[in-house]
């Protein structure tokens, strides 16, 4: 049974009237001790897709059909699609970092208005005192100095800000941390910490992590699995190093082709044309627009998430096709 | 521009598409003025106090004139009056404020202090010190005196838009493409700046209306001329309350209250959507 | 007098403020920092560092949007700093452009982009007549993969990020400039968009003879694209040289941490292990402040003198590169 099971998702803004699709039937299962990756370009719909498996679902994004269960150690709930039902797992078995949020702190509070703030609202089973143990253990546990709490966020570097952030989101120790583009804004070093502390915290506390990035290099070095999106789907999900040492969907080889690495010679190529227009998908499989080895069956159809080989899914016709003719040997 | 901006107001928003029915209302009456029977300056030729009828629609004041004709005239008048007034006023913020935020520096800081020190001017009192000292100011004068004084407050708010403007990267492509400061602006931070000005014209006109309703309730202004204001002094001055001749008063203050409406719906629609967060997320500008 | 084809940065130092609360600390931005580019051997030159290294400050030193402190900067042999009429400074951008971060704040959401197209080629007087221009614009537009058919008529939103920033570089490219000054010209694009634009003034450079100044934080891509590379932390120019050597073997311990830091999308190169409990960096102001080397908090290779003095430019026996440390003082 997984932590979290999303089936058949479909969730749609909507935009003057045009239902724009950003996240189209998705189906995907979630175990616990794993830190997942979801890998896509801007406009895929992968912060999307985080909102409605936090339950962040407010107009203009409506959840159009689908569920998403989760099967946390204690209880089993399903679709906690407004920001105010079950107000009990929200922070404590499941948080959320959105991006830009180490940014989102009160410029003209100290830091420890922000963590009373977060008592009142979730940690009122314990006492103040007891959430002050908490938080200062999980300061220290983060590396930070106590002093912080008398600071202004405008005092503090973009890493002690995100660090922050990090441990208001793990101080509950929730079962799913849900991450959007966490490293996107700090410098590399900073950044090397940052996703140090999440790897930190997943081995000690045995939790779920689920990163979104744009950036394929964070997701290689801190994810167990990796999900690919494109236009709203997912197209590939395997095991890290499954998927980048054998991508079989042709945006996830592009993608990685088009990598630069210090030390490369290659000439390298990008993907030719843009991401599609999601109130205006082209048919079929959204990408055949921009793929090369695009057939009619593409043009017509969208190829559905499949198991390929062990551990290593992909929603595409060719590799389909491939697998029928391998079976057929 | 202008009219793709009234067109979407007028599909979206009830706010605007009311006041502007009501201030089409109001032009209307005004454009009535032009075929009055009537001379608005002559008195006693109708029988006087007769109460609302099919020969008078809107019945007799005190003076023997036709209250329904002598509003038209008022209505046009207190038109003509704020639209002079407002359009000073914002040829003067909008100077001031794109001069002061473009250039900067010293400049910036001296038309600033003066721009402040006439914040701080009390512009009724000012205003009634002048209508003493001149002896009942007349109609174009007056305007023109509320559009020199009614521009302070809004010239920060065009010297703000300017300044961020100024730091937007596409001032500095527009300067990589040759661009003098001069095309700049026009050019370019004029069309950023056309909503803000409306609503601030629209703005500044109730509030020069309102002005002149005050003045000419105290009898400061021309009282030949028949506006809102001069009729109610007139009422008063006649006692028209005291002698049952509520049609007088009622007039002028229903057209007042539609007419302020009317301008303060279209104000407050206009200011929402000039709001750029809607703007950027419609994506139309 | 023949023609100085160069852009010459000399020792160029630019002070800024920062108000924190009732105090005012001053900081430099850029600290005596000087580079040249040879315009007659067309060359990327990439401008590396992390955030608050002074990098866009300096591009907007040479783009003369802002004035140096201390220090000149001298183009094709002209005192940039000098020019006050408008006809010298025309002159000036017909060769210098920008290329920056964002492309749709490059642009005015308000207006057609051809709009400044057209600006373009008629205020720099390339074009008399409306057919002349079009064909101009029509040649620049091709010169980034795109046709006038394409971008007429269009409004900035319109477009994606990768189409309206080529749009953009179009709009550069159209007065014939010797050098490009591109600040961040990628960092907002998609991962597949980013080498497109990338080859692109690799193209630029090989088949229209221009210079590019690449300002970036992404090493993989200046190591991708650059002939050299100048490495800046807090306002100093660390290290300068061929961009190759200088990545493949950093000298610099400012150099070696980031390459160190840069984590690479191959499963066979992993670099997270869980951290010991670390000292956080001090803030950016901070280090500014700092007497002596930028990097001595911070440097594992630390000497007593480095916290003292500032170091000087010492040259690398074996290669052309130029490193700001003392670790490589001739004894």
């Amino acid at each position: 049974m997984s932590l979290v099971e999303i089936s058949n998702l479909s969730a749609h803004y909507l935009q003057r009237g045009k239902k724009v699709r950003a996240v189209d039937e998705i189906n995907l299962q979630i175990e616990s001790d794993e830190i997942l990756g979801i890998a896509g370009e801007s406009g895929c719909g992968k912060s999307t897709l985080l909102k409605t498996i936090y339950g962040y679902v407010e107009p203009p994004l409506y959840v159009e059909k689908g569920e998403v269960g989760y099967n946390f150690s204690n209880f089993s709930v399903n679709n906690i699609f407004s920001l105010s039902s079950l107000s009990s797992i929200k922070w404590k078995k499941i948080s959320y970092i959105t991006q830009g949020s180490m940014n989102a702190l009160n410029p003209v509070q100290k830091v420890h208005r922000f963590f009373l703030d977060l008592w009142k609202a979730h940690g009122q089973n314990l006492s103040l005192k007891g959430f002050e143990e908490l938080l200062r253990n999980r300061l220290s546990y983060l590396g930070l100095p106590e002093e912080v709490l008398e600071r202004y966020p405008h005092q503090l570097s973009g890493g002690m800000k995100q660090r922050i952030v990090i441990a208001a989101s793990s101080l509950f120790n929730p079962e799913v941390i849900l991450a959007d583009e966490p490293t996107s804004a700090l410098d590399v070093g900073v950044q090397l910490e940052v996703l140090g502390l999440f790897m930190k915290i997943q081995k000690e506390s045995k939790n779920t992590i689920i990163i979104v990035s744009h950036d394929m290099s964070v997701l290689v070095n801190l994810c167990s699995r990796v999900a690919v999106m494109y236009a709203g789907n997912i197209v590939e999900v395997a095991d890290t190093r499954a998927l980048f040492k054998n991508p079989l969907h042709p945006y996830t080889k592009l993608l990685i082709e088009s990598l630069p690495k210090i030390g490369g010679g290659k000439e390298l190529k990008g993907i030719p044309g843009a991401p599609p227009n999601l109130a205006f998908p082209p048919s079929g499989c959204k990408f055949h627009p921009r793929c090369p080895f695009s057939s009619a069956l593409c043009i017509e159809e969208n190829p559905i998430l499949a198991e390929v080989c062990e551990n290593h899914q992909v929603a595409c016709h060719l590799s389909l096709r491939n697998e029928e003719v391998e079976a057929e040997q | 521009m202008v009219k793709s901006l009234v067109g979407e107001l007028v599909k979206r928003d009830t706010r605007f598409r009311t006041g502007f029915i009501l201030m089409i209302i109001i032009v209307f009456m005004s454009i009535l003025s032009f075929f009055s029977p009537v001379d608005p300056y002559s008195t006693y030729y109708a029988p006087v106090n007769r109460p609302p009828s099919l020969k008078y629609w809107l019945g007799t004041d005190s003076r023997g004139q036709d209250v329904f004709w002598m509003m038209t005239f008022a209505l046009k008048n207190s038109i003509v009056f704020g639209l002079i007034a407002a359009a000073v006023s914002r040829l003067i913020a909008l100077l001031f404020g794109t001069i002061s935020g473009y250039i900067g520096g010293k400049t910036d800081s001296v038309l600033m202090i003066i721009n402040d020190s006439f914040i701080t001017l009390p512009v009724l009192l000012v205003i009634i010190l002048i209508g003493m000292v001149f002896r009942r100011l007349s109609f174009f004068p007056l305007a023109i005196v509320m559009g020199l004084l009614g521009w302070p407050w809004d010239s920060r708010l065009f010297r703000s838009q300017i300044l961020s403007l100024k730091e937007r990267k596409l001032t500095y492509t527009a300067r990589f493409s040759g661009m003098s400061t001069f095309s700049i602006i026009f050019k370019i931070y004029f069309p950023h700046l056309v909503p803000v000005f409306l609503s601030t014209f629209i703005n500044n006109m109730i509030w020069s209306l309102g002005l002149e309703v005050t003045l000419s309730v105290l009898g400061l202004t021309n009282l030949q001329l028949p506006t809102i204001g001069t009729t109610i002094y007139w009422a008063n001055q006649h006692q028209a309350l005291i002698l049952g001749v509520w049609w007088w008063l009622a007039a002028p203050i229903a057209g007042a209250i539609i007419l302020f409406t009317a301008l303060y719906l279209l104000s407050v629609s206009i200011n929402e959507y000039v709001d750029p967060r809607i703007r950027y997320q419609q994506g139309s500008f | 007098m023949k023609q100085n084809n160069k852009l010459i940065v000399n020792d160029v130092t630019k002070i800024f403020s920062q108000r924190i609360f009732l105090s005012r600390k001053y900081f430099k931005a850029v600290n005596k920092v000087s580079l040249e580019m040879n315009l007659d051997i067309p060359e990327v030159f990439s401008l590396v560092g992390e955030s608050g290294s002074g990098k866009t400050t300096l591009a907007n030193l040479i783009l003369n949007i802002i004035e140096p402190d201390e220090g000149d900067i001298f183009f094709k042999g002209r005192d940039i700093t000098k020019m006050k009429s408008k006809k010298d400074k025309m002159a000036f951008m017909k060769d210098v452009q920008p290329v920056f971060q964002d492309p749709f704040e490059s642009f005015d959401p308000m207006k057609k982009v051809e709009v400044f197209l057209y600006e373009t080629v008629s205020n720099f007087e390339i074009a008399r007549k409306r057919g002349q221009a079009e064909a101009i614009i029509e040649k620049a537009l091709g010169m980034v993969g795109l046709s006038f058919n394409e971008v007429k008529g269009k409004y900035p939103g319109e477009f994606s990020g990768g189409q309206l920033q080529r749009i953009a570089i179009a709009r550069s490219l159209a007065v014939g400039p010797s050098i490009l000054i591109a600040d961040e010209p990628v960092s907002m694009l998609d991962a597949s968009l980013r080498i497109s634009i990338v080859n692109l003034f690799k193209a630029l450079k090989e088949q229209q003879n221009l210079s590019v100044l690449y300002i970036t934080h992404d090493l993989a891509t200046a190591y991708y694209v650059s002939d050299r590379i100048g490495v800046m932390l807090r306002g100093n120019l660390v290290e300068v040289g061929k961009a190759k050597e200088i990545l493949d073997e950093p000298l610099h311990p400012y150099t070696q941490f980031l390459k160190q830091s840069v984590l690479e999308p191959d499963p066979d190169k992993k670099k997270l292990d869980i951290l010991q409990k670390q000292e956080i960096s001090a803030t950016e102001v901070g280090e500014y402040q700092k007497e002596g080397c930028k990097f001595s908090g911070r440097c594992p290779k630390v000497m007593d003198i480095c916290r003292e003095k500032e170091p000087g430019y010492y040259e690398s026996p074996e290669k052309e590169v130029m490193v700001k440390c003392f670790l490589y003082e001739p004894s």
